[in-house]
């Protein structure tokens, strides 16, 4: 290692080996099993668009088949056909991620590592080499997926093909995440404007502009340089201290004087300012994160149906748009769920709280963030019907527009369990955070692994028509096995928690009361509409499943293993 | 000093820990009586935090017991911790709070938060309320953890490592100040420190810790008078240090040699006759000079 490039080549291979090599088995996997798997199934790799071809094998091929192999079927052709594509978005976002060479720092959350700037190599050399070594290894990652695996074709992925997206997609974040170090908020609202942006140039959705799409590469081409000359001069300017002191604290003025003034009322208990506190410290990145990633996209299309070109957006944009936003709540809060706080802060551990209250303001936090979370989104919603044709993006989806009538009467309870599920992500899975163990919150990394191997052996199994028969047979008894086992570790932990003081009894039936409402909100509808199936008692025994209870029973008790260890 | 009358705030008994192989601490006792400024001292990694953090019930003891308050912290923390003002030697108090945010909240933990007090000590400290804590420099960190661990007069204050990384102003005003006023009011503070010149200023007790194991304790004036520090003069050059029985360290060279002993100072006085040397001079070490004897004799 006797160059700077070089030491700075090993230092981004240690750190991210992993990440890397991952990355590499990705490809190779996809381009060495991938075709065959997918022959064998009678995937035609070469089709024009792999989702119609999928649509017509399946409405061909399955009208008879059972429901249960039905769904397993259009799972499994789903993730064969997603499964390549979204693992090239991954490794090339993580590649991008990798070469803005964004740290965590406790100050000033991720920026650009600053102990870099104390090696004796020119701002020049640093922003070149990081421009063109991202670059490379962007082109790299790219050449692989699309020279050596075989991709289906996929209008909606179209866009994403375009080698040029990505290298300026990685430009365009060096340049924000360097030249705006001291502003965290003003980043991420400019990342997801800059995500979204060269989504609609390098995406399908740039078909409904025609201007816009007449000079793709020249705009690309802008961006790109542009962002060249903000990333070196923003490096430059951050390594001596400047563009730090930015402030629009003038302005702000008055209102941060009311706000002080609002805030000098003491909080009425301890169980308050926790909520406070955790709402403050993470609860709310959530709803801004969504507010961000839902409203940027919808004001970009908002803009451009105004302005670029008037009118209303195609049947599948409208349809893409209203899932987005229905989707993103649920996207922010999953990952927030897996990625839980693994250790309690000493600075929560020390405060005079029993484990049971500080449990409960982080579950009381999470619901507000989805609450609110969910009820930014439905204006939004409300948007898209005057950016295009709802009924018939809904038209497009046959599944949906035949059980519209169905579905309509029970909207109330559909958004309910919209906002629940929100909420849940980050809940249910609370205490294996709590344990403050890092091996027992990696189940969380594992679990959906195992739902996948899990269902990749139901596709399998099901193939046979007596493992199904069995299967409905068979099911209500072990959900309902299920159903007592989680009831008698509920009560137990409960017991427990409550036995050694860490949930007080008034808590703990508050709780109780919000699951039996919850349950009873879902139960009914499900049991008045299916009750006939063979399938309905599954279903709501299913749902009895969902609504977690023994988890947070636990987390009472697992917050003690991790806070007195 | 009367237990029965005065029982201490804190009773440690054959606290022992381990993480993986390393022994953080191997059967330590220790009593801190009340009203008392206790110092622990140890160098680094001698097992100081790991014993605050048991007495904060952070850490559970795996044998042994921790009482404070007479109370098992990890049993009852709320009873505990609710009357335990502590400051960490991470300062890690959240960085996204403002000053003001910082105090409100702690304030809800504690009935007996004195906002009046803890606005003189703000004041005192020269804390902006509007500031974040992450834009505050070490010694401010250092401050507002100070500020929210006084303000509702707790009857232990815990500090750990309290000046480290801070200038000579900001300590004396941590140690000096704070201490000795919670201390006159009949508080009890227990704070450790590798910075033994801190524990001569303040210190009523002190505990010394080496290698998980407590040393050597009791009230600073006793630890002192017990230890001497005599300069020996020899009649011919010493070629390598005397071995005088008795002595927990010998340095110097040729005809002066010094030694810190504990326990008899005649026994010391007579051991160096025998070897032909004489007391030209005799003090009282600074603990420093202990704590060095006897870590660097690796403790006798």
């Amino acid at each position: 290692m006797n160059s700077p490039a070089a030491a700075l080549t090993w230092e981004i291979w240690h750190r991210h080996q992993k990440r890397l090599l991952g990355i590499v088995f990705l490809i190779l996997s996809f381009a060495l099993f991938y075709p065959s798997l997918c022959g064998r199934i009678g995937l035609k790799l070469d089709a024009p668009n792999a989702l119609e071809q999928i649509a017509t094998t399946f409405g061909q091929g399955m009208e008879q088949a059972s429901p249960l192999y039905r769904i397993t079927a259009a799972i499994s052709l789903l993730f064969l056909l997603l499964g390549p594509l979204t693992c090239m978005v991954v490794s090339l976002l993580c590649v991008i991620w990798i070469f803005t060479l964004a740290q965590v720092d406790s100050k000033r959350g991720f920026s650009f590592p600053a102990r870099l700037f104390t090696l004796p190599v020119s701002t020049t050399f640093l922003a070149s080499w990081l421009l063109a070594a991202g670059a490379g290894a962007v082109i790299m990652v790219y050449l692989g997926w699309t020279r050596l695996v075989h991709l289906p074709h996929i209008e909606v992925f179209d866009g994403y093909s375009n080698c040029l997206v990505w290298v300026t997609l990685l430009v365009v974040s060096q340049a924000i995440l360097w030249a705006l170090d001291a502003f965290p908020v003003v980043r991420v609202l400019l990342l997801t404007t800059a995500v979204f942006s060269l989504g609609f140039l390098g995406g399908p959705v740039v078909h409904d502009y025609p201007p816009l799409e007449r000079h793709q590469s020249i705009l690309l081409t802008v961006l790109l340089l542009t962002g060249c000359a903000v990333a070196y001069t923003g490096l430059g300017k951050i390594r001596h201290g400047a563009w730090q002191r930015w402030t629009w604290k003038w302005r702000l003025a008055p209102a941060t004087a009311r706000a002080n003034l609002r805030i000098t009322k003491a909080f009425p208990s301890p169980a308050q300012a926790q909520l406070w506190f955790e709402w403050r410290r993470q609860t709310r990145k959530l709803f801004f994160y969504v507010c961000a990633l839902s409203g940027v996209p919808l004001l970009m299309h908002v803009i451009f149906c105004a302005v670029v070109r008037p009118g209303p957006l195609s049947a599948d944009s409208t349809f893409g748009l209203g899932l987005y936003l229905l989707a993103v709540p649920w996207f922010i809060h999953f990952f927030h769920g897996v990625a839980t706080e693994r250790e309690l802060p000493q600075f929560i551990a020390t405060r005079p709280l029993a484990n049971g209250e500080i449990v409960m303001a982080k579950l009381k936090a999470a619901a507000l963030s989805a609450v609110l979370s969910c009820v930014v989104t439905l204006p939004m919603l409300a948007v898209v019907p005057l950016l295009g044709d709802v009924p018939a993006a809904i038209e497009h989806v046959p599944f949906l527009s035949r059980n519209l009538p169905v579905l309509r009467p029970i909207l109330p309870v559909i958004l309910l369990g919209w906002v629940f599920l929100t909420w849940r992500f980050v809940a249910a899975d609370l205490c294996y955070g709590l344990f403050g163990k890092s091996w027992v919150a990696g189940v969380l990394v594992i679990k959906p692994y195992c739902f996948l191997a899990l269902f990749g052996l139901l596709s399998y199994l099901v193939h046979d028509p007596e493992f199904e028969k069995s299967l409905f047979q068979f099911l209500p008894f072990l959900l309902a096995l299920l159903v007592l086992f989680k009831l008698a570790l509920a009560q137990w932990a409960f017991r427990v928690s409550i036995k050694r003081q860490l949930l007080t009894r008034a808590a703990m039936l508050k709780y109780l009361l919000v699951w039996t409402a919850l349950a009873v909100a879902f139960l009914v509808p499900t049991l008045v509409m299916y009750h006939r199936e063979s399938w309905g008692l599954s279903l709501a025994l299913g749902i009895v499943l969902m609504l977690p209870l023994a988890r947070i029973g636990f987390s009472p008790i697992a917050l003690t293993l991790g806070r007195h260890r | 000093m009367n237990t029965s009358i005065n029982p201490p705030i804190i009773e440690i008994s054959g606290l022992t820990r381990k993480f993986e192989n390393k022994l953080a601490l191997n059967n330590v006792s220790l009593q801190v009586p009340r009203g008392r400024v206790f110092g622990l001292v140890g160098e680094n990694g001698a097992g100081k935090t790991t014993l605050i953090k048991h007495v904060l019930g952070l850490l559970k003891a795996e044998s042994g017991s921790v009482r404070v308050f007479g109370f098992d912290p990890v049993a009852a923390p709320v009873a505990v911790l609710s009357r335990i003002g502590f400051l960490s030697e991470n300062r890690d108090l959240p960085p996204w709070m403002r000053v003001d945010e910082l105090l409100r909240y702690t304030r809800a933990f504690y009935p007996q938060w004195d906002p009046a007090f803890a606005e003189e000590l703000r004041n005192q400290f020269g804390l902006d309320p509007s500031a974040k804590i992450k834009n505050l420099s070490r010694g401010e960190n250092a401050k507002a953890g100070l500020l929210i661990a006084l303000a509702f007069r707790p009857e232990l204050l815990l500090l750990d490592e309290p000046s480290s990384g801070l200038d000579p102003l900001v300590r004396r005003d941590i140690l000096e100040a704070i201490i000795r006023t919670v201390a006159d009011e009949g508080r009890t503070v227990f704070f450790s420190t590798h910075l033994l010149d801190e524990v001569e200023r303040v210190a009523d007790d002190v505990a010394m810790m080496f290698n998980g194991q407590v040393v050597l304790k009791g009230p600073l004036d006793e630890v002192k008078e017990n230890h001497h520090r005599l300069v020996l003069r020899f009649e011919s050059p010493q070629p390598a240090a005397p071995k005088v029985p008795g002595v927990l360290s010998i340095t110097g060279s040729g005809l002066e040699w010094t030694v810190i002993c504990n326990g008899s100072r005649q026994e010391t006085v007579a051991a160096a006759a025998r070897l032909g040397g004489r007391v030209v001079l005799e003090e009282t070490p600074s603990l420093d000079e202990i704590f060095v004897a006897r870590a660097g004799g690796k403790i006798a």
